[in-house]
C-alpha cells in the first residue's frame, strides 16, 4: 500500500546526475533523473514521496524557479538545492522558497546523504501528518451543524450543562449530540477531540466549508 | 703647167688666210707668227709667180718652171698642214674650255649646297669668298658682301673670337701649317652661338709660297649638345647610384660582378676593384653564396624581376636583413645576360616589426587574463562539477563498501571508472586553462577548427549556464586543417562566444541561442558565432573591431580588436553583419595552407 520513496535528482550535468543517483542507491532509496527543471515538472506526480535535489544553475529553468513552480502548484516535496557558489542572499532566496537547505558543490562525505535522508524523512512525515489532518477533515466534514456547534464549544471547553445553557436546548440533546461526535471523530475523550481537531486549526472555517 | 702653178697659188693663198683666221680665235703669238710667215711666204710665191707672168716674151725655161712651181707646192701644202694643225689647236682647246667651265660650275654647285661653311681669305686676312652658307649664317645675303671684309668687320662675331681666328690663320699663312678639326665658337647672325669643327690649310702659288688660307667649318652644336646630355645623363645616373642608400650590383652567369656602386663597397668593406670582376664567392661563405646564385639562375631561366627578403652576413659579423630585388639585364637579342640587384638594409625594420608583433602578442595575452578573471566563477564551477560528481561516487561507494549487501562490486567498479573519468575531466579544464592564459610565443601548426570549437565551448561552460543559452552546433564534417596558432584562435573563439552569451542577456525572456558554424569557403575555413540578441548598432559596425571602442558598460574595448589582430596575422579577416531575423552573426576567415591540406576528424 505505502508508496516507495523515490529522489528526483535534476541536474544539466550528465555526471553530476549519475553521481547523486549512485549516492541514493547506496543509501537504499530509489532514484529518478531529470536533466532539466522542465522534463521534471512534465512528469511528476505529487503523489510519489521522496525528495528533490536539484541544481541551482542550469540551462534553462533555475533551481529556485523549479522551487516557485513547485510552490505555486502546491508541491510540498522537499527540495535540496545544490550550488557551485552559495552566497548568503542565494541561501536565502532558496529558504524562502522552501528548501531544506542549499549545499555547495562538491559536498562533504556524508553530508548531500544526511540531508536526502533527512528530507525522505521530513517528506513521509509530511505525509503522513498530511493524510491525518486530511482523516480528521473528513471525519469533521461528516458532523451536523448542530454537532459543530456542541463541537466548537467543548473545544472552548464548557461542560455539557453549560453548553445547555448557551444553546437553550436540552441536556439530553447535547449529551447526545456529544455521543455522536465522538462516534463520527472517532475519539473515546473530549482530550483526544480536542488534539485532532488542533492539527486541523481552525474548524469554524471547516465547518464553513461544509457548509 | 700654168694651170697647175695657179691652183698651188690659189691653195696656199686661201690656207692662209684660213689659218690667219684661226690664228685669230686661238690668239697664240707664237701660232700667229707662225702663220704669219707662211703667209708671207705664199705671198712672196704668188708675187713672183704673177711677176713671171706679166714679163711677156720672156721665155722661162722648162726647169725653172718646174721649180717654180715645186716650190708654190711646197708652200701651199704647208699652208694646209697648218691650217690642220691650227683647227687641231682650236678644237683641242675649244674641248679644255668646256671641261674647265663644268668643273667650276660643279665646284660651285658643291660649294653652295654643302652643309658646310667655307671661305678663303687673302694673306691680309680679308675675305677673298665664301659660300652661301657661310655669308647666310653671318648675316650677309650674298656671298660677295664678304668680300674685301676682315673677321673684325663682321658684325656678328665679337673681338675675342675675331682675335682667336685671327691667330689661327696667321699660323696658317706664316708657318703654312693646316689646322685639322680645329674646335671654335662662332657667333651668328641670329645671336646664337655656334659650336663648329673647322680646317684651315693655306692657299699656296705655283712657287708653293702661301698667299691665303682656306677654311671650312660645319656646325656641331646639336652634337655637342647630345654629347652634353649624354654626359650629363652619365653624371645624373652615376650620382643617383652611388648616392642611394642601396646596394646595387650587376653579375653575370658565372657569379662574375660586372658592376658595384659605392654604397655595396662600403658595406662590403672592399674596393670596386677587389669586387668587380671577381665571383661572389670572394664575399661569402659558400653556402650563402650558393644560394644567392641560384636566385640568380632564376632570374637568368625566367626572364622575370623578383623581391625577396634575406639574412646577409657582413664583415662586421652582424648579419642584417635585406630586401633585394633582381631583374634581368638584356642584351640587343633579349638574351639575360646579367642579373642586376638592388638591396637594402631593412634590419631595424623587421626588428620594429618583431618588437610590434611581441607587443601585439603580449596584449593578446594580457586581454586573456582579463578574459580569465572575468570567466573565473565559471570556471571555479565547471572544476566544480567533476568535483562533485566525484565526491558523491566516493560517498556512494565507501557507503557501498560498509553495507553488508552483496554483489556490489559491478557498482563499485562502474562508480570508480566515474570517479576517474570526472577526475579528468577536472584536469582536462585545467590543462585548457593553463594553455589559454599560458605566454607562449605564436606556433604556427595544423589545428582542427572544430576541436578548438568545442574546447573553447568547454572554456565558456559556464557563461553558456548563467547566460542560459542554448548551443546549436553546426560543424563542418570535413574541415581542413589551418596554419594556425590554437590558442590565439581559441582566444578569437571565446570572445565571440562570451559576446554572443552577453548578448542574448538583453533579451527578457529565454530562449537565448548562440549558434556555431564552421564552413569551407573556397580556400578558407569560415567560423561564424551568431546570437538572437539585440543585434548591432545601426551605424559605425566597422568601430567594432577597433581598440577601445566598446557598447558594454563595463567593457574595455579590447576583445575585438585583439580578435581582428589575430585573425589578421593570421592572414584572414573578421566582420560583423545583423541577422535578416534578430541578433548579429560574428564571422571569421583562415585560409587554408593550399599546398598542405590535411582533412581533420
Amino acid at each position: 500500500m505505502e508508496i516507495e520513496p523515490t529522489v528526483f535528482i535534476v541536474d544539466d550535468d550528465p555526471a553530476a546526475r549519475q553521481s547523486v543517483s549512485a549516492l541514493t542507491e547506496s543509501m537504499g532509496l530509489l532514484a529518478e533523473t531529470f536533466a532539466s527543471a522542465e522534463k521534471f515538472l512534465e512528469t511528476y506526480d505529487p503523489g510519489r514521496p521522496g525528495c528533490l535535489v536539484t541544481d541551482y544553475r542550469m540551462v534553462g529553468m533555475s533551481g529556485l524557479e523549479l522551487q516557485e513552480a513547485l510552490v505555486s502548484n502546491k508541491i510540498t516535496l522537499p527540495v535540496i538545492v545544490i550550488t557551485a557558489y552559495a552566497d548568503v542572499p542565494l541561501a536565502v532566496d532558496a529558504m524562502k522558497r522552501g528548501a531544506i537547505t542549499l549545499l555547495e558543490k562538491p559536498c562533504h562525505e556524508n553530508e548531500l546523504v544526511s540531508n536526502i535522508r533527512r528530507a525522505v524523512e521530513m517528506d513521509a512525515r509530511n505525509r503522513q501528518e498530511h493524510a491525518h489532518v486530511q482523516q480528521i477533515q473528513e471525519r469533521l466534514a461528516t458532523l451536523s451543524k448542530g454537532e459543530l456547534e456542541v463541537t466548537r464549544l467543548l473545544l472552548a471547553g464548557k461542560m455539557n450543562k453549560n453548553i445547555a445553557r448557551e444553546l437553550d436546548l436540552g441536556l439530553r440533546t447535547i449529551e447526545l449530540r456529544r455521543h455522536q461526535i465522538m462516534k463520527k471523530m472517532r475519539v473515546d475523550s473530549v482530550a483526544q477531540l480536542v488534539k485532532a481537531l488542533l492539527a486541523v486549526g481552525d474548524i469554524d472555517q471547516v465547518g464553513d466549508e461544509t457548509d | 703647167m700654168h694651170f697647175v702653178l695657179l691652183l698651188a697659188v690659189l691653195v696656199s693663198f686661201a690656207a692662209t688666210v684660213v689659218a690667219f683666221l684661226l690664228c685669230r680665235k686661238i690668239r697664240d703669238w707664237r701660232l700667229t707668227t707662225l702663220t704669219v710667215l707662211i703667209l708671207v711666204l705664199a705671198f712672196q710665191q704668188t708675187y713672183v709667180l704673177l711677176e713671171h707672168r706679166t714679163l711677156p716674151g720672156t721665155v722661162e725655161p722648162a726647169s725653172s718652171s718646174w721649180s717654180q712651181a715645186s716650190t708654190e707646192l711646197v708652200a701651199s701644202t704647208m699652208a694646209l698642214l697648218m691650217v690642220m694643225v691650227l683647227s687641231s689647236i682650236l678644237r683641242e682647246r675649244e674641248h679644255t674650255e668646256r671641261d674647265v667651265r663644268s668643273n667650276s660650275e660643279l665646284l660651285s654647285q658643291i660649294l653652295r649646297h654643302i652643309p658646310h661653311s667655307v671661305f678663303w681669305k687673302d694673306r691680309n686676312f680679308r675675305f677673298l669668298g665664301c659660300n652661301d652658307n657661310l655669308a647666310r649664317l653671318l648675316g650677309f645675303d650674298r656671298p660677295e658682301d664678304l668680300i674685301g671684309k676682315s673677321d673684325f668687320e663682321l658684325p656678328s662675331i665679337d673681338p675675342e673670337h675675331a682675335q682667336s681666328y685671327r691667330e689661327a690663320d696667321r699660323e696658317v699663312i706664316r708657318a703654312g701649317h693646316s689646322f685639322i678639326n680645329l674646335e671654335e665658337k662662332i657667333s651668328q647672325a641670329d645671336g646664337t652661338l655656334m659650336d663648329a669643327v673647322t680646317s684651315k690649310v693655306p692657299l699656296r702659288d705655283e712657287k708653293g709660297t702661301a698667299i691665303g688660307v682656306l677654311g671650312i667649318f660645319f656646325d656641331v652644336t646639336e652634337r655637342k649638345r647630345a654629347e652634353q646630355a649624354l654626359r650629363e645623363s652619365q653624371h645624373l645616373y652615376h650620382s643617383l647610384v652611388e648616392s642611394l642608400p642601396q646596394c646595387i650590383f650587376r653579375r653575370d652567369r658565372a657569379g662574375h660582378f660586372t658592376f658595384v656602386n659605392q654604397r655595396y663597397c662600403d658595406l662590403h668593406l672592399k674596393a670596386y676593384d677587389q669586387i668587380v670582376g671577381h665571383t661572389i664567392y670572394e664575399l661569402y661563405p659558400a653556402e650563402i653564396s650558393k644560394r644567392i646564385l641560384d636566385s640568380d639562375l632564376g632570374v637568368f631561366e625566367t626572364g622575370e624581376t623578383f623581391h625577396t627578403v634575406q639574412w646577409l652576413p657582413t664583415r662586421s659579423g652582424k648579419a642584417i636583413r635585406v630586401q633585394v630585388i633582381k631583374t634581368p639585364v638584356r642584351d640587343e637579342q633579349d638574351r639575360t645576360v646579367e642579373v642586376q640587384g638592388v638591396f637594402w638594409d631593412i634590419t631595424e625594420q623587421h626588428e620594429s616589426e618583431e618588437k610590434l608583433r611581441e607587443r601585439d602578442e603580449t596584449l593578446a595575452h594580457v586581454t586573456r587574463l582579463t578574459t580569465m578573471g572575468e570567466m573565473v566563477a565559471g570556471i571555479a564551477h565547471e572544476i566544480n562539477q567533476p568535483l562533485y560528481a566525484i565526491a558523491n561516487f566516493a560517498t556512494a561507494s565507501s557507503r557501498m563498501l560498509e553495507s553488508d549487501e552483496d554483489n556490489t562490486q559491478h557498482r563499485l567498479l562502474e562508480w570508480n571508472r566515474e570517479i576517474s573519468q570526472q577526475a579528468n575531466r577536472a584536469g582536462d579544464i585545467l590543462r585548457r586553462l593553463a594553455a589559454f592564459t599560458k605566454k607562449s610565443p605564436v606556433q604556427s601548426v595544423l589545428v582542427d577548427l572544430n576541436h578548438l570549437i568545442r574546447e573553447s565551448l568547454e572554456l565558456v561552460g559556464l557563461d553558456a549556464r548563467r547566460h542560459r543559452v542554448k548551443h546549436q552546433l553546426t560543424l563542418a564534417n570535413e574541415l581542413p586543417r589551418v596554419q594556425a596558432d590554437a590558442i590565439q584562435i581559441q582566444q578569437v573563439l571565446v570572445n565571440l562566444l562570451r559576446n554572443a552569451y552577453e548578448a542574448t542577456a538583453h533579451l527578457s525572456s529565454p530562449p537565448h541561442e548562440v549558434s556555431v558554424r564552421s564552413h569551407v569557403m573556397q580556400h578558407n575555413v569560415q567560423i561564424s558565432v551568431s546570437d538572437n540578441g539585440p543585434g548591432l548598432p545601426d551605424r559605425d559596425v566597422d568601430k567594432l573591431f577597433e581598440t577601445f571602442y566598446t557598447t558594454k558598460p563595463d567593457g574595455m574595448g579590447m576583445g575585438l580588436s585583439i580578435a581582428r589582430t589575430i585573425v589578421e596575422s593570421h592572414g584572414g579577416k573578421i566582420w560583423a553583419q545583423p541577422n535578416p531575423d534578430q541578433g548579429a552573426t560574428f564571422s571569421f576567415l583562415l585560409p587554408i595552407d593550399s599546398g598542405d591540406r590535411h582533412l581533420g576528424n
